[in-house]
C-alpha cells in the first residue's frame, strides 16, 4: 500500500511539475516604437486634477463580474473625468475567460466564442494575483490599502474617494495622431510635468483600450437567461503602446524635481478590421517602479 | 586530536561532539561499472576494514594505495583486513577508475562516489582520508593526508584491531 | 525562507517522534541496547561533522600586482554538523567569510550564516529530504548540484526531494527547489525527475554471467518569470522568452567481463540566455566512454559533443553561479603545478567536440625487474563546433561531425618507477596546445600557444618514516612579444623540496619562476613555504609566500584568481 502511494507521488512529480515552452519564430516582438515627425506642443495645465486608475479583472463567463462593471460606472458618475478604468481579460482566469467552441453542434447559439484575452491583461493578473484570489477583483491605483493591492469591488468606491482626496503630483496630458503616414499607425505623445519633487524610479505606460464592445456576457442577476447576448463591454484593455505590460522608464535620475517635464511619443500599428477605431482610447499612467503604485492616470480618445 | 583542538581554543563544538560517529552511514553509491551499491553492504565477516577515500588525480592517494598494494597479500593473511577504496572522481574521470585500478593491479574493492554523497556523509574534507573499522563496523581510527611511511602505522593499528585490542 | 525552515523543523520533529516509537525498525532495535535491569536505553543518536578554516594575512606586493587588502586579514570557514538517529538525519552548515572572502573567491560570499540545513528520513524504500541537498542525475549533463569548496563553487538546491526504490535495481528521484545564490536563492524554480534501472539487480542471472546493463533517464525543467529583454539584433524589439525550459537525457551503461561502456545523450529546448547571446536554437550534449580493463592494463576512450548546453536557473547569469548541469572535461586532470595551472582548459558549454584516450599499464612480472614500471599515456583534443551563423535569433546551424577550430590538445606520458625500498621516481612529458583567448574567454582573437612540459619527481625514504621528495618541472614555450603585459607568458621552471616525518609533520618549499617572460620585470620568483601537522583527521598547515595570479576553471567557467602575498593558515578537521 505504502509503495503504491509513493509510486503515485513520483508519477505525480513527473507530470505535474514538468513543463516546456517551445518558442516558434519570430522570437521577438516589437518593443516600444518611437514616433517619427516633430513633437507636438503641450501647454501646462493651470489647474491639474488627480485621476485614479481602476483595474477590473473580469471575464465574459464570470456571472458576478457585471457587478464590478456597474460599480465602476457609478464611481465614474460620482467623479466625472477623474476615473480611468481598464477591463482586464486574463488567461489565468480559467473558464471565466475561456472561449466556447465555434461550431453550432456543440454551441448552437455560438455564445462566448469571442476571445477577449491578451498578454498585458494576463501579465498584470499574474503580477498581482487577482485570478488566484477570485473574480471579480482588481486594483485601485495598484495601491496597498492595508490588505494588499487586490481589493474587492465593494471597496473601490471608498478607496477611490481616499485617493482623490489628495492633490495631484503630476500634470499628465496626451495627444494622439492616427494614420498621419497612411500606414495604419497611431502615434501617441504624453506630457508629464512634476508638480512637486518625487523620489524614486517612475515608469509610464500607454495602453490602448476599446469601449462598447457588444458581446456575450454571463450575468447571474439576469433573467430569464443568465447569458446576455448583447452586453456592452466597457474599457477593454487591448494592447500596450509602450511595447510591454510594464511600460518605459520615465526618469533616468533617481529623483524627479518639481517642474521637471517629460515628453515622448510612441507608435503602434492597429488593424482597423479587428477593432472599432471610433471606440479606441489611449490610457496613460505613471507609476512608481518599486511599489508599482500609480501616481497619475489620463485617458484620451484615439480619434478626435 | 583533542589536545590540538583545545589548545587552539576554537573547537569547542568539536569537543562537545563527544558522541562521535561510530557506524557507517547508509549511502547509495556506485560500483566501478555504474551499478548501484549501498554502503550499508560493506562487511568483512568480523574482520577489520580499511576505507580509503581517493581520486585518480590525487598523487598522495595513489601513493598510499600503491604502498598498501605492495604488501596487501601479507596484510590480508596477517590481519584478515579488507581495503575498500572509494573514488571521489566526478563524471570527468569516473569512467577511468576501473581501467586505472586494473592498470595499477590493485586488488581492492573499489566503489565510486561521483557526487560526493558518501564523502559528505563521512565528513571527509579532502582526500586522501583513511578510516579503520573494527570487526563490528565501528570507526576506530581515521587519518587525513598521506606521507610515505604512514602505511606502517596503519598496519600496526590494523594488527591491534584484528586482535581485538583497543586503540587510544 | 522562514516558512521553509519552519516546515523543515516540523518534518524533523514528527519524524523523530515516529522513529522513536517504531520498534519494528531493524536499525532501531540494533541501536537500542537492552540494559540489564530490563529498561530500555534511550538512543540519542549520533552527531558528527567536519570543520575547515582558511585564513590569510596579506602584504602589499605591487610587483606581482596583488590587490591591496586594506583589512589585511581575511578568512573562509565552515562547520558541518550531521545528526543521525536511525532512519532520521538532519544537518546544517555554518559558513563565515570574515571580514570578506579570501582573494580569489567571489566577493558576493561576504558575510556569515547557515545557508545549508536539511532534514531527511527513510521509510522502507522511500527517502524524503526537506531543505538543502546535493544531487546528480547520471553524468550530470542535465542536473548536478555539488560543492567544490576549494574553488568557492556551491550550487545546492533548497527544496524537497524524494528518492524511491520500489525494488532493488530501480531508483526513482523527484525534486523541486531553487538553487543557492550566495546568501539567497536564484530566481528559477527547478523541477527534476530521474530514473535508474539496473538490470543486473533485477535479473540475478545477468549478474551471475558478469553482465551489467544500466538504463536511465532524466527530465529537468526550470521556470523563471518573464521580463523585458531587448532583442540583441534589434533594439526596438523585446524577446518572447520561454518561461519553462525543459531538458532531458537518456543513458545506457553496459559491461561484460573486461569491457564497459557508458553513453548519455541530452537535449534542451530553446533557452535564450546571456551566455549563448539569447539565441533560440535547442541544445544537445553527447557523452560516450568505453573502457577495457584487465590486470595490469586499462584503456579508456571517451568522446563528447556539446552544443549550446549552458543550463542555469537564471537566464541572465554568467560565471559560476546558478549552473544546473555539469559538462565533464575530457582531458587528464593534471596535478603537477606547471601542467595544471599555467594553461588550464575550460569546458565550452556552448559548443565543443572532444576526444580522449587513456592507457594505464604495469609492466608484467616476467619482465626481469624487481619492481614493475607503471605507465600512463594520455591523449586528448578539443575542437570548437563548425557553425554557420543564421543571422537571426535562432543563432547557428551545425554539422554533427563538423570540427571547427582547434581549442586544445594534450599528449602526455607519465612513468612511475620504484627503484629500491627507499627510492621512487615519477617522470612526465607533455605536449600542450591551447588557444588561450578562445578557451579562457579573453576574446575572439585566437591566441594559440604550444608548449612542452617536463617533470621529474623523486622521493627518497632515507630512514623509516623520514622521506625527502624533490620535484623539478619545466615548461618551455615561445615568448609572445605581443602580450608584454601578461604575467603568464614565456617559459617557466619550478622546483619543490619536501620533507615528511610520518605520520605527523611535513615541510615544503616551492619556487615557480617565470624565467622566460619577455617583460624582464615579470621574470618573478613565486616562492612559498609550508609547514604542516597531521593528527588523525586533523590537518593544520601554515605557510608564507607569493601566490601567482592564475585561472581556476570549473563547470565550463574560468575565473581569475588574483595574485597574493602573505601568510596562510589552514585547519581541516572532522569528527
Amino acid at each position: 500500500m505504502k509503495s503504491k502511494i509513493a509510486f503515485g507521488v513520483f508519477i505525480g512529480l513527473m507530470f505535474v511539475f514538468y513543463g516546456c515552452d517551445y518558442i516558434e519564430a519570430p522570437y521577438a516582438t516589437d518593443g516600444p516604437q518611437g514616433c517619427t515627425g516633430s513633437t507636438p506642443v503641450f501647454t501646462a495645465n493651470p489647474s491639474p486634477v488627480r485621476k485614479v486608475l481602476i483595474e477590473d479583472v473580469t471575464g465574459h463567463r464570470c456571472g458576478n463580474c457585471p457587478r464590478a462593471a456597474e460599480t465602476i460606472a457609478s464611481i465614474m458618475a460620482s467623479y466625472p473625468d477623474q476615473v480611468v478604468a481598464l477591463g482586464l481579460h486574463s488567461s489565468l482566469s480559467g473558464s471565466f475567460t475561456d472561449i466556447l467552441p465555434n461550431d453550432t453542434i456543440t454551441n448552437p447559439s455560438l455564445k462566448y466564442i469571442y476571445d477577449f484575452r491578451n498578454t498585458p491583461s494576463t501579465e498584470i493578473d499574474n503580477q498581482f494575483g487577482v485570478s488566484s484570489i477570485g473574480l471579480p477583483g482588481g486594483m485601485v491605483n495598484r495601491k496597498d490599502f492595508g490588505g494588499g493591492p487586490v481589493v474587492s469591488y465593494t471597496n473601490w468606491s471608498t478607496y477611490t474617494a481616499s485617493v482623490l482626496a489628495s492633490p495631484p503630483d503630476i500634470d499628465l496630458q496626451l495627444q494622439n495622431f492616427w494614420n498621419t503616414n497612411n500606414d495604419s499607425s497611431l502615434c501617441s505623445y504624453f506630457y508629464a510635468r512634476a508638480l512637486n519633487s518625487l523620489s524614486g524610479d517612475y515608469k509610464i505606460c500607454l495602453f490602448l483600450t476599446e469601449d462598447s464592445i457588444v458581446k456575450w456576457q454571463k450575468d447571474y442577476l439576469a433573467s430569464p437567461s443568465t447569458d446576455l447576448q448583447f452586453y456592452v463591454h466597457h474599457h477593454v484593455l487591448r494592447s500596450s503602446i509602450t511595447g510591454t505590460t510594464w511600460g518605459v522608464p520615465l526618469n533616468s535620475t533617481t529623483n524627479i524635481a518639481s517642474g521637471e517635464t517629460f515628453i515622448e511619443g510612441y507608435s503602434t500599428k492597429i488593424d482597423p478590421s479587428l477593432w472599432n477605431l471610433d471606440h479606441l482610447y489611449v490610457v496613460a499612467f505613471v507609476y512608481n517602479a518599486t511599489t508599482l503604485e500609480v501616481v497619475q492616470a489620463e485617458e484620451l480618445k484615439m480619434l478626435p | 586530536m583533542r589536545n590540538v583542538c583545545v589548545s587552539l581554543g576554537i573547537f569547542f563544538l568539536l569537543v562537545s561532539g563527544a558522541i562521535a560517529q561510530n557506524n557507517l552511514p547508509a549511502v547509495a553509491i556506485q560500483d566501478m561499472k555504474g551499478g548501484t551499491f549501498n554502503t550499508s553492504q560493506i562487511t568483512n565477516n568480523g574482520k577489520p576494514i580499511i576505507i580509503s577515500f581517493w581520486a585518480t588525480w590525487c598523487k598522495p592517494c595513489v601513493a598510499e594505495l600503491t604502498a598498501i598494494a605492495e604488501n596487501y597479500e601479507d596484510w590480508q593473511t596477517e590481519t584478515g583486513v579488507k581495503v575498500i577504496a572509494i573514488s571521489i572522481d566526478d563524471a570527468r574521470n569516473v569512467a577511468k577508475v576501473e581501467p586505472f585500478v586494473n592498470g595499477k593491479s590493485w586488488e581492492y574493492e573499489v566503489y565510486c562516489d561521483p557526487n560526493g554523497d558518501f564523502k559528505r556523509a563521512m565528513s571527509v574534507n579532502t582526500v586522501p582520508h583513511t578510516f579503520l573499522l573494527d570487526g563490528e563496523g565501528n570507526i576506530v581510527w581515521q587519518h587525513n593526508s598521506y606521507n610515505p611511511g604512514d602505511e606502517d602505522e596503519l598496519l600496526e593499528l590494523t594488527k591491534k584491531v584484528s586482535k581485538g585490542e583497543k586503540i587510544d | 525562507m522562514k516558512k521553509i525552515f519552519l516546515a523543515t523543523i516540523i518534518v524533523a520533529f514528527s519524524t523523530l517522534l515516529s522513529a522513536q516509537t517504531d520498534k519494528t525498525d531493524s536499525t532501531k532495535t540494533k541501536l537500542d541496547k537492552k540494559l540489564s535491569d530490563g529498561t530500555k536505553e534511550v538512543n540519542w543518536g549520533t552527531i558528527h561533522g567536519n570543520f575547515g578554516l582558511d585564513a590569510q594575512y596579506y602584504f602589499n606586493d605591487s610587483l606581482i600586482a596583488a590587490p591591496v587588502v586594506p583589512e589585511k586579514f581575511r578568512m573562509n570557514g565552515f562547520l558541518n554538523l550531521v545528526y543521525t538517529n536511525g532512519n532520521f538525519s538532519a544537518g546544517l552548515r555554518y559558513e563565515a567569510y570574515l571580514p570578506k572572502p579570501l582573494l580569489g573567491f567571489d566577493a558576493r560570499y561576504e558575510g556569515q550564516g547557515i545557508p545549508f540545513r536539511y532534514a531527511s528520513y527513510k521509510l522502507g524504500g522511500l527517502e524524503v529530504t526537506a531543505g538543502t541537498f546535493y544531487e546528480q542525475f547520471g553524468n550530470g549533463l542535465v542536473l548536478r548540484a555539488y560543492e567544490e569548496r576549494s574553488l568557492g563553487f556551491d550550487n545546492f538546491i533548497d527544496g524537497f526531494r524524494a528518492k524511491y526504490t520500489p525494488i532493488q535495481g530501480i531508483t526513482l528521484t523527484g525534486l523541486v527547489g531553487k538553487q543557492r545564490f550566495f546568501w539567497s536563492w536564484g530566481p528559477g524554480l527547478i523541477k527534476g525527475f530521474n530514473t535508474d534501472i539496473n538490470f543486473a539487480d533485477l535479473f540475478p542471472k545477468l549478474g551471475e554471467k558478469k553482465i551489467k546493463l544500466m538504463v536511465g533517464g532524466s527530465f529537468v525543467s526550470k521556470y523563471q518569470d518573464n521580463e523585458d529583454i531587448v532583442n540583441p539584433l534589434d533594439p526596438n524589439q523585446i524577446l518572447n522568452l520561454p518561461l519553462n525550459v525543459g531538458a532531458w537525457s537518456g543513458r545506457l551503461g553496459f559491461g561484460v567481463g573486461r569491457f564497459s561502456m557508458n553513453a548519455e545523450l541530452a537535449y534542451k529546448i530553446n533557452d535564450p540566455n546571456r551566455t549563448n547571446g539569447y539565441i533560440y536554437k535547442p541544445g544537445s550534449a553527447f557523452y560516450f566512454s568505453a573502457s577495457y580493463a584487465q590486470k595490469g592494463l586499462g584503456i579508456t576512450v571517451q568522446a563528447k559533443r556539446i552544443e549550446n548546453f549552458d543550463f542555469r536557473s537564471d537566464r541572465n547569469m554568467t560565471g559560476q553561479p546558478l549552473l544546473m548541469n555539469f559538462i565533464p572535461m575530457l582531458n587528464k586532470q593534471h596535478t603537477y603545478a606547471l601542467a595544471a595551472t599555467i594553461y588550464p582548459y575550460a569546458v565550452q558549454t556552448n559548443g565543443e567536440l572532444g576526444l580522449q584516450a587513456d592507457i594505464n599499464f604495469t609492466t608484467p612480472k616476467w619482465v626481469a625487474k624487481k619492481y614493475p614500471t607503471q605507465v600512463n599515456i594520455n591523449f586528448s583534443m578539443v575542437n570548437a563546433l563548425d557553425t554557420n551563423i543564421t543571422g537571426d535569433l535562432y543563432g547557428y546551424r551545425t554539422d554533427v561531425f563538423g570540427f571547427g577550430r582547434q581549442l586544445y590538445m594534450d599528449a602526455n606520458i607519465e612513468i612511475s618507477q620504484k627503484v629500491s625500498k627507499k627510492v621512487k621516481f615519477n617522470l612526465m612529458y607533455m605536449y600542450l596546445f591551447i588557444d588561450k583567448n578562445l578557451v579562457q574567454g579573453f576574446g575572439s582573437t585566437p591566441r594559440p600557444i604550444n608548449s612542452h612540459i617536463i617533470v621529474a619527481d623523486v622521493s627518497y625514504k632515507f630512514l623509516p618514516k623520514h622521506t625527502i621528495r624533490l620535484e623539478a618541472q619545466g615548461l618551455i614555450t615561445e615568448q609572445e612579444m605581443e602580450h608584454l603585459d601578461d604575467r603568464t607568458n614565456g617559459s617557466w621552471v619550478m622546483g619543490l623540496a619536501e620533507y615528511t616525518f610520518s605520520p605527523h609533520f611535513f615541510v615544503s618549499v616551492m619556487d615557480q619562476w617565470n624565467v622566460g617572460n619577455p617583460t624582464e620585470d615579470f621574470q618573478i620568483h613565486y616562492i612559498t613555504g609550508i609547514v604542516g601537522y597531521n593528527n588523525g583527521s586533523t590537518r593544520i598547515t601554515f605557510g608564507y609566500g607569493r601566490q601567482r595570479a592564475g585561472i581556476i576553471c570549473i563547470g565550463g567557467v574560468c575565473r581569475q584568481v588574483p595574485a597574493a602575498n602573505g601568510f596562510t593558515l589552514s585547519i581541516m578537521s572532522s569528527f
